[in-house]
């Protein structure tokens, strides 16, 4: 499984990539939006868990540019704000969202329900750890 | 609806808000990274139980991730203590260079979005007599945000506190979009009026600053005459 991650907490998400490493999940990741665009033009990943609200891109932007290179990637909103209007975006976006800070059980299962979503040619179990 | 406090005292509560909202959010960042870094070390403690060998540099690093972020949200506290307190009182005597410093910490997500580097300094020592700390702090947080929409993204904005024409001033360096006309809206005209202050952009010296003290009313289109 291939999974990106972006937010601009770099210490967040270097924490966080080498926990769901132990869990068998490896995650390519980066504190910039502009660099996750540029990976994507030369791969496509399964999910991509992103930040609702990074400097200078919202999360829901960033996930359109992501989409026009890979359309069948699937998305996991993470947001510290927990507001309503994010809430109800992140929803509309067909993603899914979670509160920061999040349970790493609860964003595996997660990724997993994502990937499940991906047409049956893109879908690769996370192997167990 | 009708306002309640007229546009200043609107203005106040929205920009009290929005600190408060912003000083949130980055303290739910910093939690996470904690949280982050305590989940790493359960992990770290239970692959040692089943007989893997950790890395004492490793847990090192987790350590000084979490000192970070404990000096990040005791400086974020600090600040927001401060601007919290900033209602105590309704006149007071204002250290400009100071306000200006609290301003830029709390905006500097803000700022961040258009990944501006914001450096404040000083010529001398400047204060204001008597004056409403909250309101100065809006006026400036109004200022630097108008000041920081007009710099080109991944620029420096120098704040400089001093004097010009014998008025304590606040000038912001290093603007790039200053050909479109500043049309100064509600709350910003109410703000300066309050202030006694006005708002001067000079395209030449791509700088605009605000002026405490002046008698002259602001100008309408917030040029300098």
């Amino acid at each position: 499984m291939e999974i990106l991650l972006v937010d601009d907490e770099l210490e967040f998400i270097s924490t966080l990539a080498e926990r769901l490493h132990y869990r068998g999940i490896e995650v390519t990741y980066t504190s910039k939006p502009a660099e996750a665009v540029e990976l994507v033009k030369n791969r496509c990943f399964q999910v991509a868990v992103l930040d609702m609200k990074m400097p200078g891109i919202g999360g829901l932007e960033l996930k359109a540019l992501l989409q026009e290179h890979c359309p069948a990637m699937q998305f996991i909103f993470l947001t510290g704000h927990g507001s309503e209007e994010d809430y109800v975006a992140g929803k509309s976006a067909s993603a899914f969202y979670l509160l920061k800070p999040v349970s790493i059980e609860v964003l595996v299962a997660k990724i997993k329900e994502a990937a499940a979503c991906l047409p049956a040619n893109q879908a690769a179990p996370p192997e167990e750890p | 609806m009708t306002s309640l406090y007229g546009p200043v005292g609107e203005s106040g509560l929205s920009f009290f808000g929005k600190v408060a909202a912003t000083a949130c959010h980055e303290l739910k960042n910093i939690l996470a990274v904690i949280g982050e870094n305590n989940g790493l070390l359960e992990d770290i403690v239970f692959m040692a139980q089943k007989g893997r060998p950790f890395d004492p540099e490793r847990l090192g690093r987790a350590c000084a991730d979490v000192g970070k972020q404990i000096q990040r949200a005791d400086d974020l506290l600090a600040n927001v203590s401060r601007f919290a307190h900033s209602v105590d009182c309704f006149e007071d005597e204002i250290d400009l260079e100071d306000g200006c410093r609290l301003v830029v910490f709390l905006a500097r997500r803000l700022t961040a979005a258009k990944r501006l580097t914001v450096e404040v300094a000083a010529a001398g020592a400047v204060r204001l007599a008597k004056a409403n700390p909250l309101l100065i702090e809006n006026l400036l947080w109004a200022a630097l945000l108008e000041a920081a929409d007009r710099c080109a993204n991944g620029s420096a904005l120098r704040v400089v506190v001093g004097e010009r024409d014998g008025c304590p001033a606040v000038v912001f360096h290093g603007l790039e979009n200053l050909d479109e006309e500043f049309r100064p809206t509600a709350p910003w005209t109410e703000l300066l009026a309050a202030a006694s202050a006005r708002w001067e952009i000079c395209g030449l010296e791509r700088q605009c600053a605000l002026l405490f003290g002046e008698d002259e009313p602001p100008r309408l289109d917030g040029r300098s005459s």
